[in-house]
């Protein structure tokens, strides 16, 4: 199909806010903070960026109680180089305020991925399998999913590898042509660099990426692709702006000598005849995350994508080779665990992202099959493709709208309640104080008030009063009291009755603050 | 299949940038409005400016000024945010980065 780049534009545009309407579902019509643990943490460099208007170095009290061991090279400061959280903090800065902002670029940047998707495969295969590819990872399960717990940098920096080899190809083609066009492999360069900052897990998946597809270029050309001076340049370029973030770049040195990968699969090799066996030990997510119909699309879908796969094994020319690597490089990537290393189930979280245009291509090739019959075939394949869109919609994109529309509604996020005692305590109490907060439902609920508030809440039961130096006691009824849970109001009023020659600082209908003397 | 309906770079420049703006008003705000605006104005911009310089695709210019803008902006924030206020920082890294895709842009001519 051959479109105006203009028209294109538009159409981009208009798929691009596609995607961040229903991503940003979520804040859309609740403005308060949400999220697993890590979204807290993620959320809490920004917003106190944000507040303080200073970058963090030295992490404040309240992070670095719980984030000032992250850093395993040097304590109490940040764990990752912090251009993902910055980005957030510039947003907030434009917004005037930290929730709404930070979450909405969250959603913009968490969902960079269907631009990238679309670009490469534009590029590579032209727009309707790039139009078709973008419109399947607006309702990516199981990137949406992650997105919505909170590990976002991960998200991000998916979105780099497409890029990130795109460039790689395009040098090594442009060089094997004899123009020289080392622009692309500087690219690239800065690329990794940004992917390594962002989060390192995704740099390794685009580093194992690069040396697959390099070696199915080299079984190809049978020749040396490259200019030796430009990688050496690309390599300096790198090490320099590595360099800018001395204490997180060793952080993730010294954690890939340190850190243990999923253990249960160590040298189970049945493994690798599955993509992915669930697995059965990990309570961190549900089942339904490690299974194909629910996070990646229906079963009739498979034969697509195998015959996307057959279409570039059968014509094998650089572009289908970029992609056949990458879908070998991801295989590795999550069989990791086989000899212990890696933490795989994080690494499926990036099937779609090939998996999709496979299935496109798959598609496609397909049609390409039908014969000309006279000249209805234009009407057979755009019939065929907007079915396919259609079904894909009801198969996957109806899920993905109520997993947005109704993720963390009622008490499973900050209520009214809560988010106006953050603010209070944010005014009202010592930066280095520590609040114990009883009539918590779970300890995600916790962070976002020891987050939000900027002030170290530690929480009744997952805590003990012994295990800090608390001074503040949180009387917090307004969880139990929305689902009607007697036995927890119950033992929320057993503990305040304890208080009650303590002195009350704030005293709400459903939320109290006792000074308490450890 | 040929869709060609004629469209000038800055007509579309305008339907796009009208599109962004309806879109963030209606489902997000002022707040929104700001933000998209903001992020697109620091993010994007100087990177499109320096991008400009160089031999490669529109297209290439667009996608690459997005993604090294969102990755390398933040960078140059950051430090300047460890020395200043972190509002000024931001300001002083967009006019810097403006002021390289100028001096580039120059240096082409």
């Amino acid at each position: 199909m051959k479109i105006n780049r203009n028209v294109e534009a538009i159409i981009v545009t208009l798929l691009y806010l596609t995607c961040l309407y229903f991503w940003t579902l979520p804040i859309q019509n609740n403005p308060i903070p949400y999220g697993e643990v890590d979204a807290a943490s993620h959320y809490s460099i920004a917003d106190y960026t944000y507040e303080s208007d200073r970058s963090i170095t030295t992490l404040p009290y309240y992070i670095d109680m719980r984030y000032g061991k992250a850093n395993k090279f040097r304590e109490h400061v940040l764990w990752y180089p912090p251009s993902f959280h910055t980005s957030l903090a510039i947003a907030a800065v434009f917004g005037g305020e930290s929730d709404v902002p930070i979450f909405l670029a969250n959603a913009i940047l968490c969902s960079l991925i269907v631009l990238a998707v679309y670009f490469i495969m534009r590029r590579f295969f032209g727009f309707e399998a790039a139009l078709i590819s973008g419109i399947m990872l607006i309702f990516s399960m199981r990137d949406i999913m992650i997105y919505l717990w909170g590990q976002w940098p991960e998200r991000m920096g998916f979105a780099y590898l497409p890029l990130i080899l795109y460039c790689f190809y395009k040098y090594c083609t442009t060089y094997l042509k004899g123009e020289n066009k080392p622009i692309y492999l500087y690219l690239m360069s800065l690329f990794l660099v940004i992917n390594l900052f962002i989060h390192p897990m995704d740099f390794f998946h685009s580093i194992a990426a690069l040396i697959i597809i390099g070696l199915f270029f080299l079984i190809k050309e049978r020749k040396i692709f490259f200019n030796i001076k430009h990688v050496f340049i690309a390599i300096v370029l790198f090490l320099l702006i590595v360099s800018m973030f001395p204490l997180q770049s060793m952080n993730v040195i010294v954690r890939l000598r340190t850190d243990k990968g999923d253990s249960a699969a160590v040298g189970d090799l049945s493994r690798l005849v599955y993509w992915f066996k669930p697995q059965l030990d990990n309570p961190g997510v549900p089942q339904s995350y490690f299974f194909y119909k629910p996070m990646i699309g229906p079963y009739w879908t498979i034969p697509l994508l195998l015959l996307g796969i057959l279409f570039l094994l059968l014509r094998r020319n650089k572009k289908d080779l970029v992609m056949l690597g990458w879908l070998v490089s991801l295989y590795i990537m999550i069989h990791l665990d086989v000899i212990g290393k890696g933490r795989v189930h994080r690494s499926l979280s990036g099937t779609t992202h090939i998996f999709y245009p496979l299935i496109v291509l798959g598609l496609l090739y397909l049609i390409s099959l039908i014969p000309k019959i006279n000249g209805y075939k234009n009407i057979i394949k755009y019939g065929l493709i907007t079915s396919f869109i259609v079904f894909i919609f009801i198969s996957i994109g109806i899920a993905a709208n109520t997993s947005l529309k109704g993720a963390y509604t009622g008490i499973s996020r900050l209520n009214p309640h809560q988010y106006e005692f953050t603010r209070w305590a944010m005014e009202n109490i010592p930066e280095d104080a520590e609040m114990y907060h009883v009539g918590s439902i779970s300890l995600a609920k916790s962070r976002w008030m020891w987050m939000v508030s900027q002030r170290f809440v530690g929480n009744y039961p997952d805590h003990s009063l012994d295990d800090y130096n608390i001074s503040y006691i949180i009387i917090d009824y307004s969880d139990f009291a929305a689902v009607g849970h007697q036995d927890g109001l119950n033992l929320v009023q057993s503990w305040e009755q304890n208080l009650i020659n303590n002195t009350k600082l704030y005293d709400k209908e459903l939320i109290k603050v006792y000074e308490f003397e450890n | 299949m040929n869709l060609r309906i004629k469209l000038d770079d800055k007509t579309t420049a305008g339907i796009i940038l009208v599109l962004i703006g309806l879109f963030s008003f209606s489902f997000l705000g002022f707040i929104g409005f700001k933000v998209i605006f903001g992020m697109l104005l620091v993010f994007f911009l100087p990177f499109y400016l320096i991008f400009d310089k160089f031999d490669i695709s529109r297209g290439e210019k667009v996608i690459f000024s997005l993604f090294i803008g969102v990755g390398f902006l933040p960078l140059l924030v950051y430090w300047l945010g460890v020395l200043i206020s972190f509002r000024l920082a931001i300001v002083i890294s967009f006019i810097l980065l403006i002021l390289v895709g100028f001096l580039l842009k120059k240096k082409k001519h």
